[in-house]
């Protein structure tokens, strides 16, 4: 192998803040801490799948995607830059990471954007 | 729940925005009609269009002497001459103008250095380079070029994140549709005479796919339940080399059907060059189902390697390093992820659904005013697909179902979609997306089943696994009914998989029953328990019908109006 694998088997788990939005309370954004094993962290993408499959189905997030580079509905912020998920490596030395919505779009609910609609 | 209804009133509904959808909405345009463009995703990103790698097949003639005619005589061999020859022909005599069609787009192709001739490409199966590309990235341009020129079109409406679930028909045919918008978690109650189903494949039934994720059969399961005739719901498609590890690109194909015309060499895990075994001869140069079928018995014959998959080895190709510094997303980005390229390890992933609606050259399917194109329809590819033809197929069906669906809906008084079907759809939805369902969430039911069919379905089946996997299919069917789903309107997420999840039970029942009743192999579909080919009794495609509940099952033998000498390219085991 050329690289190490970049997701390492064991290691800490993964802090991952989120903002959510919830259009039908029409209260202000907040911030959700979730924990996401190793394992399942290599990209941004992987961790967001496995919030909304094993921890909580109520996040927003799109999923009718490519996961690989060319669809460009995968878009967020991570800690403060956008960034499409499934491009989004995790470093293993890092600890905890901040996700919100992609700015420059309208937000719908959670993470999902109108991309019909810019900012 | 779902407690308003919002009411949309359409010329012509186009449901789907991938490479089929988007073509079928600019000819609709052209001849006047107001089009409505629905996608349960966001246009231009959703759909398995932005994948396509790199050929669209079209007999231009720029590289050699190839001509449309060639073009068939491949389709229908390399299909083991079950593709409907009317539907292949049209394909390929169509395939150069949608060319030039998306050229005049704005997708401006690759072409020789002096500017004069498009550059095509050889790729596995087709006798000439027919490859007409634009790099590791012709999806992506076809779908750009083709929304862009659904911008220029004041009469198209772009309709993202709506999930068209059911198509309301009576004795006169189509009378309208009905959606969901997600973003508002509202009912559309869609008035239309002409409705082009363009909803893509439906990969997702199955594990491990390349697919996009919305690729989940909706179409096929919407046209089956207003009535519609499916044709080869047995045959389906696996690339057969995909990556298997890390985890996170499992199924992703390993994206270059050129990769086998330049020399790749696949080994097992003892380093055996085992195509050798099976095909001393040809080696690694077999179609993408032999391939498939020869690397998932390496597989499960206890030959494979680490992550369970074999070697796909590109260090015998000269030009390799040229191909990977020229497709970064292929190659170099798997590097960034821990793959070392000169080795990969590689198993089959679903690929394309052969199967579907039937439509006939006039892409009109059995329904009057419903017409379909590209992935979702069936037997144009028979029981093998050539690289390329998939997009070709979606650019010609879609010119030709927008403008059928306009001329019908010109011609048609427009009335209201009917309030009685409207709420009977209303009634159905509140049983697909319970409210105070109390059992597991549909994650966990659309992974069960996708499990199900991918190891009793997929690349090597036997009669006993296929019973298994209808039986499974029933209880997990059951099993929805009581599905548990979070409590919001806006963008439920859950709420998309439940409605998905229904149409793939639909179909993964038909899939299966299909394989079953399929006794011998033929490309795509190869039976453990009947390995033989037998032209004698299978030279025919398996079709099915709803009538009422009932699902009616019957054949119909292939006419062979232009090709009819029936004679094989590969020596394949047959009766
Ligand atoms: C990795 C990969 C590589 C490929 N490479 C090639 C290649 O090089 N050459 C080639 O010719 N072919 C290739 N193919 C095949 C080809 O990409 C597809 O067959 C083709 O793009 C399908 O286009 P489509 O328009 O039929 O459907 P899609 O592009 O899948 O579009 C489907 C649309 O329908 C919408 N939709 C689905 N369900 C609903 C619903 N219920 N309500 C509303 N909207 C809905 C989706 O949101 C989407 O907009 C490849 C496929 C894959 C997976
Ligand atoms: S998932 Fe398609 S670009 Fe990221």
């Amino acid at each position: 192998m050329i690289n190490q694998e970049n997701a390492p088997k064991n290691g800490k788990p993964l802090q991952v803040n989120v903002l959510r939005y919830d259009p039908e309370s029409g209260g202000a954004p907040y911030w959700q801490t979730y924990t996401v094993p190793r394992r399942r962290a290599s990209r941004v993408l992987d961790v967001l799948e496995y919030i909304q499959d094993e921890l909580d189905p109520g996040l927003g997030y799109r999923r009718h995607i490519c996961h690989n580079l060319v669809c460009h509905s995968c878009y967020v912020n991570v800690n403060g830059h956008a960034r499409m998920t499934c491009q989004a490596l995790i470093k293993p030395d890092v600890a905890e990471i901040r996700i919100e919505p992609y700015g420059d779009f309208v937000p719908i609910r959670d993470l999902i954007v109108d991309y019909a609609q810019p900012r | 729940m779902l407690s308003t209804v919002a009411q949309v009133k359409t010329d012509v509904l186009i449901i789907g925005s991938g490479a089929a959808g988007a073509r079928a909405a600019i000819e609709a345009a052209e001849f006047t009609a107001a089009v409505t463009l629905a996608a349960k995703g966001a246009p231009r990103r959703s759909g398995t269009t932005n994948l396509a790698g790199v050929h669209y097949a079209a007999a231009l003639g720029h590289a050699d002497e190839d001509t449309p005619w060639e073009h068939f005589h491949d389709t229908i061999v390399e299909a083991r001459w079950l593709a409907d020859q009317e539907l292949a022909r049209v394909m390929c005599l169509h395939g150069p103008k949608s060319v030039h069609d998306l050229e005049r787009y704005g997708l401006h192709w690759y072409r020789t250095p002096d500017g004069t001739h498009y550059k095509q490409l050889p790729a596995p199966g087709h006798s000439f380079n027919r490859g007409v590309h634009y790099n590791g990235k012709t999806g992506k341009m076809v779908q750009d070029a083709l929304i862009d020129e659904v911008k220029r079109h004041p009469n198209i409406h772009l309709l993202g994140d709506v999930f068209i679930t059911q198509i309301l028909v009576d004795d006169s045919g189509v009378v309208g549709a009905v959606g969901i918008h997600l973003e508002r978690g509202e009912l559309l109650a869609i008035s239309t005479r002409s409705v082009v189903i363009a909803t893509g494949g439906a990969g997702m039934v199955f594990k491990v796919t390349d697919m996009e994720t919305g690729s989940t059969g909706d179409g096929i399961a919407m046209a089956f339940r207003a009535g519609a005739d499916l044709i080869a719901p047995e045959m389906h498609q696996f690339f057969p080399t995909a990556f298997v590890w890390p985890e996170t690109l499992r199924g992703v194909a390993v994206n270059s059907s050129q990769l086998w015309k330049l020399g790749l060499r696949l080994y097992n895990a003892n380093d055996e060059r085992f195509m050798e075994r099976y095909y001393p001869e040809q080696k690694e140069h077999m179609p993408r189902d032999i391939l498939s079928q020869c690397i998932f018995r390496e597989i499960t014959e206890g030959r494979g390697a680490e992550h369970g998959g074999v070697w796909l080895d590109t260090r015998w190709i000269e030009e390799f390093e040229t191909l990977r510094r020229d497709r970064p997303r292929s190659y170099i980005w798997p590097e960034k992820l821990g793959v070392n390229v000169q080795r990969i390890e590689v198993a089959p992933t679903y690929h394309f659904t052969l199967g579907g609606i039937r439509i006939n050259t006039e892409a009109e399917t059995t329904i009057p005013g419903l017409y379909a194109a590209g992935e979702v329809v069936g037997a144009t590819h028979g029981a093998n697909r050539l690289a390329g033809n998939a997009l070709t197929e979606c650019l010609v069906f879609g010119e030709i179902a927008g403008r059928n669906a306009a001329l019908r809906a010109l011609s048609t008084t427009a009335r209201p979609a009917p309030e009685a079907m409207v709420r009977a759809e209303c009634q159905r939805l509140r049983g697909v997306l319970p409210e105070t369902g109390t059992g597991r969430r549909p994650r966990a039911i659309y992974d069960d089943l996708r499990h199900a069919m991918y190891h009793n379905v997929g690349i090597v089946r036997d009669g006993r696994r296929l019973r298994a996997a209808v039986r499974r299919v029933a209880e997990l069917r059951e099993e929805v009914r009581s599905v548990q789903l979070t409590n919001t309107q806006h963008y439920n997420v859950e709420w998309i998989w439940a409605l998905e999840l229904d149409g793939m039970l639909e179909l993964a029942d038909l899939f299966a029953t299909g394989a079953e009743m399929r006794t011998e192999s033929r490309g795509a579909h190869y039976r453990e328990d009947y390995p033989l080919l037998d032209n004698e009794n299978w030279l025919k495609n398996i079709l099915v019908r709803r009538e009422g509940k009932r699902h009616v099952y019957w054949t119909e033998p292939v006419t062979l109006p232009y090709l009819s000498e029936v004679k094989m390219r590969y020596a394949e085991p047959s009766r």
